[in-house]
């Protein structure tokens, strides 16, 4: 496969970003409008500008989009855009392209603490607000510090890397399915964590979490130089002024965060940071400073997609949104495997 | 040639975890403003003491001087200052354009280049033109041939603005022309910017040519080292590497060139 993106070198990146985010905040409006309840556009842009005043608009519906829908589509852009960086961050530090916090059993391992604290009763003890976050974070750094160090860092082949992450998923469905045994009647919650869905969204949850992903994505906004040099490798990184181990740590661990918090509020959905980092590259390149940025819109366009169809595909109810987002990336993923080129992005 | 010291490496011993010796008890310096190459068979431990020197590897307190300063002593930012590295066949499969991959090299320079964005953008077009890749700007490094590819290296090396150049056998899968091309303008660099370069070789006829210092490696310890006249002798080769060579003159250049028993 040979492209250039030289096309792109003479629009700056800016560019993108810009027409990106205009088509997502396009897109959000949209998907604010649709729904079971049939709103028209204008009637949601009158509740958009004007809130409670909206003149003519029923009281009904301007509870359903206030309260509903836009915690809702913003719940779903949050998420794709911190799982889309959580992506392309595990894909720097492994230097593989086929890492992904899901593939690599980082969600699993997140959405487990969630079940292991349910079953601990931890959530009658702690306020289930960050009780839920915090085992969520707590199971997640446990699965991806294990995949590290399994898999040998960042030497890693596509096979020990991929197979560590089978294993780590095989061990926690293994796990999760034990402590559903343990926690009968609360079946139905757990299930939820593993398929994933944005229908609890609501404005108490975003509050808590929200900020956590903002700042999280901000942070390693600025670490664009140092996920360039992990890509050159331990040795090339060092000798160029990087220190390694501290890089890896802070963004393991916040990369981890990003992922928990989503499980967090959303449970388990895969394949975001594996589809929307792959093609941000063949459009802008490997570079960081471009290339993050420009996954976390996608990041945050597909899932809000993927959302809006899991919403209209059935008549009366709503299927997860897990579920749409792994029928386009396990696929993806496949081609991606078939067209590796040994050890190649 | 009684110059200054650069780097002095004393008593230097490096094992792998297994315990099986890959250097020991090396002792040498490296001259400031001179080309030292590195020379020894497969295994003498050639990469392992370069990469003591960049201390990409683990290195023993008080083994390894820079300027009379224990390296151990340096942060890593400090020392990607004075040291640039050319690793040994590098090849990426990142799709980074030129100049990407030699901003890299300006990472150790970060906060200043963030003050001066300018000054930056000067280094890295002047280490493009130093290195003749100008053209080649907003190519990407994929797409490059071996010896191209060598230059970004060498040019992304040299916008960290090092004192010293390492690098591990930049020419050994170039083609002869391009292998020349490289030596050359390692040797222009030491001239015109000032550099110490040191260098893992395997050509014999380019050590002789081009450098002013050989350090003979043999299993781990240095056999020898001295100008590359002195060391490139009948006798050390054979008790180094084994084999029977002979000097003839060099007609173009008139200086000596060694040949090889290829027969044995």
């Amino acid at each position: 496969m040979r492209y250039t993106h030289g096309a792109m070198k003479t629009r700056p990146a800016s560019f993108t970003i810009l027409l990106g985010s205009i088509i997502l905040i396009l897109a959000a409006l949209v998907s604010i409008s649709f729904g079971t309840a049939n709103i028209s556009f204008t009637d949601t842009i009158k509740v958009l500008v004007f809130g409670e005043q909206a003149p003519d608009v029923s009281r009904s519906y301007i509870y359903i989009i206030q309260a509903i829908r836009i915690p809702r589509v913003i719940t779903a852009i949050i998420v794709g855009m911190a799982l889309a960086a959580s992506g392309v961050v595990f894909q720097a530090l492994f230097r593989n392209p086929m890492a992904e916090p899901f593939i690599l059993g980082v969600s699993s391992g997140a959405a487990f603490g969630v079940a292991f604290g349910a079953l601990i009763g931890a959530f009658t003890l702690l306020p289930g607000s960050w009780g839920i976050p915090l085992f969520a974070f707590i199971g997640g750094i446990g699965a991806s510090s294990t995949i590290y160090l399994l898999s040998g860092g960042m030497r890693s082949t596509s096979v020990t890397l991929l197979l560590s992450g089978v294993a780590m998923n095989f061990l926690l469905s293994a796990m999760m399915s034990l402590s559903m045994y343990f926690n009968r009647e609360q079946l139905e919650d757990i299930i939820f964590w593993t398929m994933g869905s944005f229908s609890s969204a609501s404005w108490e949850k975003l509050m808590i979490i929200a900020p956590v992903m903002i700042i999280g994505i901000i942070i390693l906004l600025f670490y664009h130089r140092e996920m360039d040099l992990l890509l050159l490798g331990d040795e090339a990184a060092r000798s160029m002024g990087l220190s390694i181990k501290k890089t890896r740590i802070l963004l393991l661990v916040l990369s981890t965060l990003l992922t928990a918090s989503a499980v967090a509020i959303s449970g388990v959905i895969g394949f975001v940071g594996l589809v929307t980092p792959h093609i941000v590259r063949i459009i802008v390149g490997p570079t960081h400073k471009r290339l993050l940025p420009l996954a976390v819109i996608l990041g945050g366009l597909f899932t809000l997609l993927a959302d809006t169809i899991a919403r209209g595909v059935l008549q009366n109810s709503e299927i997860p949104v897990g579920i749409i987002t792994s029928m386009t990336g396990a696929p993806f993923f496949i081609y991606l495997l078939r067209n590796q080129k040994k050890e190649v992005f | 040639m009684g110059k200054d010291s650069m780097i002095n490496i004393e008593k230097l011993s490096w094992a792998y975890h297994d315990g099986k010796p890959i250097l020991t008890d090396v002792a040498a310096s490296i001259e400031k403003n001179t080309f030292t190459t590195i020379l020894g068979p497969n295994g003498s431990g050639k990469t392992t003491l370069l990469k003591q020197i960049l201390r990409v590897l683990p290195v023993a307190k008080k083994t390894i001087y820079l300027n009379k300063e224990d390296i151990t002593l340096l942060n890593r930012q400090e020392l990607s200052q004075e040291i640039g590295m050319v690793p040994q066949n590098e090849r990426n499969p990142y799709q980074f354009t030129v100049e990407d991959m030699i901003r890299l090299g300006r990472y150790t320079h970060r906060k200043q280049d963030s003050a001066d964005l300018e000054g930056s953008m000067k280094i890295i077009a002047d280490v493009m033109s130093l290195t003749s890749i100008t053209h080649l700007k907003d190519h990407l490094i994929t797409e490059l041939s071996g010896g191209e590819y060598q230059r970004v290296i060498i040019a992304r090396a040299l916008a960290q603005e090092p004192k010293i150049l390492a690098l591990d056998e930049p020419t050994t899968y170039l083609d002869p022309k391009h292998q020349l091309d490289i030596l050359k303008l390692l040797r222009e660099l030491i001239q015109t910017e000032d550099l110490t370069v040191i260098c893992i070789l395997h050509d014999l006829n380019s050590a002789l040519t081009f450098s002013d210092h050989v350090i003979l490696l043999h299993e781990g310890e240095v056999y020898r080292h001295g100008s590359p006249n002195q060391m490139l002798t009948t006798e050390n080769l054979k008790a180094v590497y084994g084999i029977d060579t002979a000097r003839i003159i060099n007609p173009f250049t008139g200086g000596p060139f060694i040949i090889s028993d290829t027969r044995s």
